[in-house]
């Protein structure tokens, strides 16, 4: 009893058929996306993937046996050439499934080769989404084997009615993408320093990957990066399950978009974003692409376009013969993909990537200035002590042992918590705060111990009676070197009239 | 039947993800193989306070040096405003980038090659406007560089160290008399394991105590 009840909810959650619209959107988007990766790396297909160039293979990484053959520079031009044409018939989807195969295979393949310069997270998850996609019969619908299929059935019948397939590829889809965050969110609650807000801050600034100005801006609120860092982690564990909720659902999606929207402005990525966002068409219900496409029709129509695209669609019919046989169209696809590669091998070398055949041979090498030699080759220089300390804040509060209010005026009878974050590594240190009035003398001096595992220590220091309104730096020193200081001011009644209250 | 396989297929893909998560959260055979690469799902799962960036450089026997990557063809920038090379934070390929590049070029013979590591710490990222409204003091970067590893002209490796990151951390840990002498009590010699994923100290031979 117990087994039948698993196997019909199997059955009605892998196996109920519907329109694989969402699949289908997927399929259109996502190669698109990777294209955006992958035309500039033509260029460079060479160099990057051959071993008539550096390649960098991942199991050299690994310590591991080649997972494939090394490829000669004319194999993975015609390879990679082959890659771009089958991620462009895949688009439209002509011979989907094949396309769609031959991409994946191609795909992480040559992330495989370059797994310094191409191989990357996004890679795999594209990888994924390609091998799934080739199991779901996403080309069904809006693509070129399914016009050609119903001109084989009848021409005229224009849009017949949209086929329905088993859901489970698009299922797993979801699934991938579910567990992909579990995953994510398994990293963070491996990395204190992710609670903290100081991995999403120090990430913020790399410049690593295109500008983002918004996240070297966000680097420097903390708290803000604490809070949002436990909003993601709490998203990224619930989402599996949230997304079989229909109350939740949106909620998790939309939160979903906006996360990965917001790693292009605050992290610089660019093709990761696009990567998720395609996949996430996979979650988009049939009723509703079909309220979207009456609305999108309904537009068209407004514009007088729609009835026109419908009217031309059905008069016009070129391959005539592929009607008739289909096994046509594989044997054209076979035939423009090995013209394509064959154009791509040739069109590269004559671009003669390393000026091997220019009149006056190979280029010269590019000599470095002696100076800057000396200086790379030199002894290591000692960590200066201004590049052990990242941020001094003075303010009231603090969240999550964080300072939250930076300020530079204060009240009398306030306590100000002086924060000090060093750069890790960092020897365990004698750090100092010395107070100093308007004329540089100093007031006060306290210092602490900060041992190597600790990036924060606070000093307190209280605003009382026997300082003068005015202004005070806060300097912070170490090794007996001043690395930064603040300057506050202290308003309010003077002390001797507070002393007399 | 065709539901049966397809059934099986759902169960292994499933199965296979599940057995990435397992490994990913209790640190199991992550590193087993190569393709555990596509179903461990440690994206950003490190962070570093410093910038790094990688030189490979090439000392010609007229003691001239040349930069050996990127290529005088032109530079390939994956993911953003910085070459390839950049990105090799294992250490392990930006030598064949060089070798690549005396294999195209022309070029007196060369006698050392060198991987060289450059880091500054990250806060100088921070655009001139943001840096004024964070900090006090004038932004003043500078760089610091290491040699990571040397070779000779036709890529046989001579010398490696581990990262600059590695060594900064371990020097950090033995500015101590201490430890240093205790070090030295018990154990003949140690090694300093390269692999930039390690930072520890591996102890190669191991002395047992003896009664005094």
């Amino acid at each position: 009893m117990m087994i039948r009840r698993i196997q019909s909810r199997w059955n009605a959650f892998f196996f109920a058929e519907e329109v694989p619209y969402g699949m289908a959107l997927v399929r259109i988007t996502l190669p698109l996306v990777l294209l955006i990766d992958v035309l500039p790396r033509w260029w460079f297909a060479r160099e990057l993937f051959s071993i008539d160039g550096a390649p960098a293979p991942l199991w050299v990484n690994y310590g591991n046996a080649p997972l494939i053959p090394e490829l000669s520079g004319a194999t993975a031009v015609a390879l990679y050439t082959l890659l771009i044409a089958c991620l462009l018939t895949a688009c439209v989807g002509w011979m989907t499934r094949t396309s769609l195969a031959v991409a994946c295979v191609l795909y992480a393949g040559f992330g495989l080769l370059d797994a310094v310069g191409t191989l990357t997270k996004y890679t795999v998850i594209a990888s994924h989404v390609l091998f799934l996609l080739a199991f779901s019969q996403c080309g069904a619908i809006w693509s070129v084997d399914a016009w050609l299929r119903r001109q084989n059935n009848n021409p005229r019948v224009g849009t017949s009615s949209a086929p329905k397939s088993p859901v489970w590829p698009t299922r797993l889809l979801q699934l991938l993408i579910g567990l992909i965050y579990l995953g994510a969110a398994f990293t963070k609650m491996h990395t204190p320093a992710y609670f903290s807000g100081d991995q999403l801050a120090f990430w913020m600034l790399a410049d690593m990957n295109f500008h983002n100005r918004v996240g070297q801006y966000l680097s420097m609120y903390p708290p803000f990066l604490t809070v949002t860092a436990y909003l993601t982690i709490v998203w990224e564990v619930l989402f599996v399950y949230l997304i079989w909720s229909p109350l939740w659902r949106l909620p998790a999606l939309a939160l979903g978009v906006v996360f990965h929207i917001m790693t292009y402005f605050t992290l610089g990525l660019t093709i990761f974003p696009l990567v998720y966002l395609a996949a996430y068409l996979a979650f988009l219900q049939p009723a509703e692409v079909e309220r979207l496409l009456v609305w999108g029709k309904r537009l068209l129509a407004q514009f007088g376009l729609y009835g026109g695209l419908v009217r031309s669609g059905a008069t016009v019919v070129p391959f005539a013969t592929m009607r008739q046989r289909p096994a046509y169209a594989a044997a054209v696809w076979g035939m423009v993909m090995a013209a394509v590669a064959v154009i791509g091998v040739e069109v590269e070398h004559h671009r003669d990537v390393y000026g091997r055949r220019t009149a006056v041979g190979p280029l010269p090498l590019k000599p470095l200035d002696p100076e800057l030699a000396a200086q790379m080759l030199g002894p290591s220089r000692k960590l200066r002590p201004q590049d052990l300390y990242y941020a001094f804040d003075i303010g009231t509060t603090t969240l999550a042992g964080l300072l939250s209010d930076r300020r530079d005026s204060f009240r009398y009878g306030e306590q100000a918590i002086v924060q000090c974050t060093l750069q890790p590594p960092h020897p365990d240190m004698w750090v100092e705060l010395n107070v100093l009035d308007r004329e540089n003398h100093v007031l006060r001096r306290i210092g602490q111990v900060v041992p190597r595992e600790n990036l924060r220590t606070e000093f307190y220091f209280s605003f009382d009676e026997s300082l003068e309104p005015g202004t005070y730096d806060f300097a912070l020193r170490y090794d007996g070197v001043e690395l930064t200081r603040r300057r506050v001011t202290l308003a309010g009644p003077a002390a001797t009239l507070t002393a007399a209250r | 039947m065709k539901r049966g396989i397809i059934s099986t297929f759902i169960a292994g893909y499933l199965g296979v993800l599940l057995y990435g998560l397992f490994c990913h959260a209790l640190y199991y055979k992550v590193n087993q193989h190569t393709a555990m690469y596509f179903i461990v799902w440690d994206m950003y799962c490190g962070w570093c306070a410093y910038e790094t960036r990688a030189h490979v450089i090439g000392e010609g026997e007229s003691g001239q040096y040349y930069e050996l990557a990127p290529g005088p063809w032109g530079s390939f920038k994956p993911h953003g405003d910085i070459d390839r090379k950049h990105y090799d934070h294992s250490g392990m390929h930006a030598i064949y980038m060089g070798l690549n590049v005396l294999k195209n070029t022309t070029h007196e013979p060369m006698t050392r090659l060198f991987v060289v590591e450059e880091a500054w710490p990250r806060k100088y990222n921070l655009p001139d406007d943001l840096w004024a409204r964070r900090y006090t003091e004038p932004k003043d970067r500078m760089s610091y560089y290491y040699v990571r590893s040397v070779y000779s002209p036709d890529g046989m490796l001579t010398q490696q160290g581990p990262t600059w990151l590695s060594r900064v951390s371990q020097e950090c840990v033995m500015d101590n008399p201490r430890l240093l002498a205790d070090m030295k009590k018990g154990r003949p010699f140690y090694a300093v394991d390269a692999d930039t994923s390690s930072r520890r100290v591996v102890p190669t031979a191991y002395e047992l105590p003896t009664a005094q």
